[in-house]
């Protein structure tokens, strides 16, 4: 991306390019598609205004995620009155019990929303990681810079989020149901 | 457990299913779109452009003439002790202004960085920021007096309430002298100059601040993100089930905590320095004076050599003020005409 003057064709370049896995990144980071859409407006209008700033290249990517995170965590300050740092962590035991049961989920027939309460019940330390890693397919280093921790801090979140994950046993069925379709 | 792979595949689809807002993109370009030219003005106020440059050209103007009134102030009192002496030196300012008022003397002719800190105390608890202050203060004794003047030093320091945290100071041999470091709580900084310069003669003084407000801001931010940190790490570490997931686990809390300490550590060590202000004080043992060119001619040559020296450095002196001077009075000049030109005909526009 270029430096300099504003251009509005910039901008829609960047909209173009980056909007669509930056609001879905946003949703599943907030499990909220309001707040999400807040979210990634607030960043794109703060990468607009600090754009001078912007790193060039591959390191663009980290750069935007990381501001749609910060904008991420503004929004479930502002809107849940908690700190987006902070929210509160499911425990394995409780993620196990309060996970719906196969047959439920079946009947909503939805799995796409079993993954998405499963990310939500997952401490947010944890789900903004393994949402960078597995959805967004950042690696460990750029979600170091997206989450401004150390990447060796960054290394054990997404596997810790994976193991959580893998008690809930709807998405465990799933997750096999997926593989064998495949 | 779930694979890479498996999970990827689940997040790609959970992401998927979100529609992306169509009218989203839309609102980006509306909000983020200069206002229009043509947009109606509103009256009966002033425009961010010009209460901003009103402001920053009264702000310049109060300045500069703070600036013109100090400076003027100091030439006035302190250049004519260097002159009538004939001897520009400044230690001969010193020693001139010792017996009546040693701090003023020496206030006014030491340099800006000094001036700071001779108010850095006030100007701390008037903004609330963390300052380290420091300083240097050369004095001039004599051989017998040395034990006599490290004594007062040490006195003065108990009497502020504060310690000598070094000293260096060799009483015989070749170079008899040293130096002592003072400190004392930032409050006492001024007075403890005020106080140590009237133990001998002063050769020189320099003083320092140091605002370390944004390093402290910084400390504390990453002292929160680390306690965060293993307070989060301490929740996993309760529900680690399996042996190797707890020794990882415990040892990042470890990498953790040593950060941690690593950090406080730093805060205490600048909170120290911000509380207490370290005075250098240098001992200069004075050497009797050997006169090297004994015959009257020699003399004479050094004092021709010495008085051209003091002229060219009030000469020097007196065109620095007088192109301050000028220059500070085109800058209040072009600011009022830019007033004048900028802002008065929309005023007046405005009254009538």
């Amino acid at each position: 991306m270029k430096r300099g003057t504003p251009d509005t064709a910039e901008l829609e370049r960047w909209m173009e390019s980056w909007y669509a896995p930056a609001y879905r990144t946003a949703c599943l980071v907030l499990n909220d598609t309001t707040g999400a859409e807040e979210a990634v407006q607030e960043a794109f209008l703060r990468m607009w205004r600090f754009r001078d700033t912007m790193p060039e290249g591959d390191a663009a990517r980290p750069w935007l995620y990381r501001v749609v995170v910060n904008t991420c965590y503004s929004w479930a300050r502002k809107e849940w009155g908690v700190d987006g740092r902070r929210a509160p962590s499911a425990s394995l035991d409780t993620l196990a019990e309060s996970s719906p049961g196969p047959d439920e989920i079946a009947v909503v027939g939805d799995r796409a929303g079993a993954v998405r309460a499963a990310l939500a019940r997952l401490p947010e330390a944890l789900r903004v990681p393994v949402v960078l890693r597995y959805y967004a397919g950042l690696s460990e280093k750029e979600i170091a810079v997206a989450i401004h921790r150390r990447p060796g801090t960054v290394k054990s979140r997404p596997h810790e989020a994976r193991r959580l994950l893998s008690a809930d046993a709807a998405l465990n069925a799933f997750a096999e149901e997926k593989e064998g379709t495949q | 457990m779930i694979t890479d792979d498996e999970l990827e595949a689940l997040l790609h689809e959970a992401g998927g299913g979100f529609a992306v807002p169509a009218e989203g993109p839309a609102a980006i370009r509306a909000a983020a779109a200069p206002p229009a030219p043509d947009a109606p003005v509103v009256r009966g106020r002033f425009r961010f452009r010009e209460l901003a440059l009103a402001g920053t050209s009264v702000a310049a103007v109060v300045a500069l003439t703070v600036v013109l009134l100090t400076s003027s102030g100091g030439t006035l009192e302190q250049l004519p002790p260097a002159t009538t002496a004939g001897n520009g030196t400044f230690s001969n300012v010193q020693a001139s202004a010792t017996a009546p008022a040693p701090l003023a003397a020496v206030r006014r002719s030491a340099s800006s960085p000094a001036k700071s800190a001779m108010n850095g105390t006030a100007t701390k608890a008037a903004i609330g920021r963390d300052i380290i202050a420091k300083g240097t203060l050369r004095l001039g004794i004599t051989r017998a007096a040395l034990r006599r003047d490290v004594a007062r030093l040490e006195a003065l320091a108990a009497a502020f309430g504060g310690y000598v945290s070094a000293a260096d100071v060799a009483e015989t041999g070749p170079h008899p002298g040293g130096a002592i470091v003072v400190s004392v709580p930032a409050a006492s900084f001024s007075a403890l100059i005020a106080r140590a310069e009237g133990i001998a003669k002063v050769k020189s003084l320099s003083t320092s601040d140091t605002d370390v407000t944004a390093q402290v801001v910084d400390l504390g931010a990453r002292l929160t993100a680390l306690v965060d940190e293993r307070n989060q790490l301490e929740v996993l570490l309760s529900r680690a089930g399996r042996v190797s997931d707890l020794l990882a686990v415990e040892n990042q809390i470890e990498y953790v905590q040593s950060q941690i300490e690593q950090i406080q550590g730093e805060q205490r060590t600048i909170a120290a320095q911000v509380d207490y202000s370290s005075l250098t004080v240098d001992l200069v043992v004075s050497r009797p004076h050997v006169s090297s060119s004994p015959n009257g001619f020699g003399h004479a040559w050094h004092e021709a050599i010495s008085g051209f020296v003091n002229g060219v450095k009030a000469l020097i002196a007196h065109l620095g003020d007088l192109l301050f001077g000028v220059l500070s009075f085109v800058v209040a000049a072009l600011i009022v005409f830019g007033l004048w030109r900028g802002v008065w005909p929309r005023i007046r526009r405005r009254i009538a």
